[in-house]
């Protein structure tokens, strides 16, 4: 989510009560050793704990967009600051102090979930704005496959009616039904393209290679520009048309980087909190039963 | 006598042979001479189906013995918004939500309102919890096809053996041009379809069966042709419409060329907008005149309710004048709306894309947006597990216009649905009512390719093994209706990072001032 002046409120809302809270805590020290079993640690970590399950319902929510409990903006933004003031109240309830085994491990999953979690809403500030700025081919994530196997299709076709049979199996995309294609007839300049095709371009299509050759548009571009210096004009067309595709398909593989560090975090944050709730839970059943 | 080859299946009759059938008059003789092969004699057995709703054709017939059972097949729903219970807060509300999902969906959709009946291509209206009418000897039925290549709007199959004549448009011309025929087909139609239509519109619900009767006397039947104008914006509001066949285009001047308002469909009714001056009387009296022009799409069959008639329902019915004054309301809330957004804008992608036609548009604002699919999950999630919206389209600006209904000033799917499903109501949204017979012309017709035709498996009787029953899969339209059940589109309310906007795009790409001067 990006953060801009829609949180101001939830800001300054949130430092208010987290400055409070840091008052209470030097206010009423705790004569023991320990801070969690006083009054106002109780008060923190129950707080902490209704802010965790808080923050794991939006993933519910999510499920459910029918029922008109909150927008879902409202729910991701409460998730972000009410998870940031929760760790403020872990930190009271603690005492600052990592304490046994279970404490420790629960200091160490709620700073990882914490981490992962920043992690996700800063590459959320400038990823989005990137692939909009640098893909505007971009797909849908799902269809990155499909669509690339559309691409390999059509730059085939192309070549083959340039250059002639190319010597290996052409597979049509799901649900296009396969035809003869066109033959070029072979020259000593098609017998150029054709090298280039099946030796540099066709793996890039078919992901077959480290994809390093067309990192950027600009190294397409190069590419092409001296391809054609060694072809005569009358293959320009051809080839500027397979540079758009092969252009296309170096941003869906762009695409296909950016989405996974944009969504790829979850998969560490989403089960650490389910295990830092439930330990959370066990903890405080321990601590209150003892 | 030399056999006369046939155009269309079945056997081709002489102009002897036709001119012996009542319905053809002597003076018919040069157009039936001139059309040879254009009608012929269909036979078909008790249980045939003479065709199907959805199906193309270009002809009509003519029942001259037995009868025809005439329904829609397509079962109805499929198509709604999950219900509102499940939009509010509160006890009672969440025990509703929870008990909503042991409810079946017949007893969901019971609950909501739904229209009385449906108006179909033939001389009877589908009553909409039942829709099954019997056409009997004599009865015309598939004008609307074979006029306007409509797709049929139901399903007509023999109840017992019958004979009929299947006619091509030229053949039907030279019959409604018999002022005997058009004479018993009005008379048909006033005393079987006029009276449900009537009584399904809420304008009438107050009235009582007296005064409809007498109101199914007095009207007159018009015709119109192709482009003819019914009323022009500014002329004196004589009389109120409903519209018997064809559709009818609503449109008003503005600076930069005609604004469409609607295109209604056959059932539907106009005019009642320049009769609220008969409930709040101008202080300084003088006529009313007319604020949109009215003018037929196709071939267009009207009923017309004089002004006297109304003055002396609103006389007897006080309730009517309520009902006028919350139609009207409703239309010109929605009038103004659509008047607020002029179509002249910029050139450039705002043209090249259409969005200068939408009204409502689906943005997501890349920037913010984290290709989550939150959106399209939620309106499947909404829409019985059918996504709406698909989260890819031209870019405008740093937003993506996704795929999902616009709301066009000009709605081009609307005209030539066979059985009115596809309508605009008293709001923005374009609607496809459940009875939607899965024909695809809407879906065809848009040009942004917003409409979906979505697959679904239904049980039907299997015609080979008698008894049985077999799953066949049908189709149904489905659009992007706003959630207006649910107060906001599921697809915005959802989305987590506050990228999906519902959006006038005039207004919210902040256009007018200096770039629309650029445009003119």
């Amino acid at each position: 989510m990006l953060i801009d002046r829609a949180h101001k409120n939830w800001f300054v809302g949130i430092t208010f009560v987290a400055a409070f809270a840091i008052v209470v805590y030097l206010l009423f020290p705790s004569s023991r050793g320990t801070y969690g079993g006083t009054i106002p640690g109780l008060i923190f970590g129950g707080s902490a704990m209704a802010l965790m399950l808080f923050a794991a319902l939006l993933g519910e929510r999510k499920k459910r967009p029918v029922l008109r409990v909150g927008r879902g903006s409202t729910w991701m933004k409460g998730h972000i600051w009410l998870s940031l003031l929760l760790v403020v109240f872990v930190f009271l309830h603690s005492g600052f102090r990592t304490g046994g085994l279970m404490t420790t491990i629960l200091w160490v999953l709620l700073a990882t979930v914490t981490l992962t979690g920043i992690l996700g809403l800063v590459l959320q500030q400038f990823l989005p704005r990137t692939m909009t700025n640098t893909l505007p081919m971009e797909t849908i994530f799902d269809q990155i496959d499909y669509v690339s196997s559309q691409l390999r299709f059509e730059a085939d076709t192309l070549i083959t009616g340039i250059v002639g049979p190319l010597g290996i199996e052409i597979v049509p995309p799901e649900g296009i039904k396969m035809t003869k294609l066109k033959e070029g007839i072979p020259n000593e300049h098609t017998e150029v393209i054709k090298t280039l095709y099946l030796k540099e371009l066709r793996p890039f299509l078919n992901d077959t290679d480290d994809k390093k050759l067309f990192g950027t548009s600009g190294k397409v571009e190069s590419f092409f520009a001296q391809v054609k210096l060694r072809v005569p004009a009358d293959y320009h067309v051809c080839l500027t048309r397979l540079a758009e595709l092969v252009e296309e398909k170096r941003q869906f593989e762009s695409q296909r980087r950016m989405h996974l560090w944009l969504h790829g975090w979850l998969l560490v944050h989403v089960p650490l909190s389910m295990a830092l709730l439930l330990l959370a839970v066990a903890h405080a059943i321990m601590a209150l039963w003892y | 006598m030399a056999e006369i080859e046939s155009k269309l299946e079945g056997t081709a009759l002489s102009v002897e042979e036709l001119l012996k059938i009542p319905i053809f008059t002597e003076g018919a003789k040069p157009q039936l001479e001139k059309n040879l092969g254009a009608v012929a004699l269909r036979k078909f057995k008790k249980g045939d189906v003479i065709f199907r709703e959805g199906e193309h054709g270009s002809t009509a017939f003519y029942i001259l013995k037995g009868k025809v059972k005439v329904f829609i097949n397509t079962p109805f729903s499929q198509v709604a918004t999950k219900s509102r219970l499940a939009s509010k807060l509160g006890f009672k509300n969440l025990v509703s939500t929870m008990t909503s999902f042991l409810k079946t969906r017949d007893q969901t959709e019971k609950e909501m309102a739904s229209p009385k009946f449906i108006s179909i291509d033939a001389p009877v209206n589908l009553a909409y919890n039942n829709p099954i009418a019997q056409l009997n000897e004599g009865d015309l039925f598939g004008e609307m096809t074979c006029l306007s290549l409509y797709p049929r709007s139901a399903t007509v199959v023999a109840l017992e053996d019958c004979e009929m004549l299947e006619m091509l448009r030229n053949i039907l011309n030279v019959l409604q041009r018999n002022p005997e025929f058009k004479k018993k087909l009005d008379a048909d139609y006033r005393e079987r379809a006029l009276t449900s239509q009537l009584k399904s519109m809420p304008l009438f619900s107050s009235v009582d069966e007296a005064f409809l009767n007498h109101l199914k006397q007095s009207v007159e039947f018009i015709s119109l042709n192709e482009g003819q104008v019914i009323f022009k914006e500014g002329d004196t509001a004589d009389a109120f419409y409903i519209i018997r066949r064809g559709f009818v285009k609503v449109s008003k001047k503005m600076p930069g060329g005609d604004l469409v308002l609607s295109y209604l469909p056959r059932g539907s009714f106009f005019g009642e907008m320049a009769l609220i001056h008969l409930v709040n009387p101008h202080p300084e009296g003088g006529t009313v005149m007319r604020n949109a022009t009215c003018a037929a799409m196709d071939p267009v069959e009207l009923v017309k309710v004089k002004l006297d008639d109304f003055k002396q329902m609103l006389v007897r019915y006080p309730s009517v004048a309520a009902q006028i004054r919350s139609t009207v309301q409703s239309r010109e809330i929605m009038n103004r709306y659509l008047m607020s957004t002029p179509s002249d804008q910029p050139l450039d992608d705002f043209l090249t894309q259409g969005l200068f036609q939408a009204q409502n548009l689906l943005v997501l604002d890349l920037e913010k947006c984290t290709r989550c699919d939150a959106c399209s999950q939620a309106c499947a999630a909404t829409h019985d597990g059918v996504t709406r919206l698909i989260r890819e389209g031209l870019r405008y600006e740093n937003f993506l216009v996704a795929t999902s209904c616009r709301q066009c000033a000009d709605p081009l799917c609307m005209p030539g649905c066979p059985v009115g499903s596809i309508r605009r109501k008293e709001s923005l949204e374009i609607t496809i009512e459940d009875w939607c017979i899965g024909c695809g012309l809407c879906a065809r017709s848009c040009p942004y390719g917003n409409i979906n035709m979505h697959s679904f498996d239904v049980k039907e009787a299997d015609t080979q093994n008698a008894g049985q029953v077999k799953m066949v899969a049908k189709k149904k339209a489905t659009t992007c209706d706003l959630c207006t059940d649910l107060g906001e589109p599921s697809c915005v309310y959802i989305c987590p990072h506050d990228a999906a906007h519902r959006v006038n795009p005039q207004k919210f790409f902040k256009l007018g001032g200096a770039e629309a001067s650029f445009l003119k």
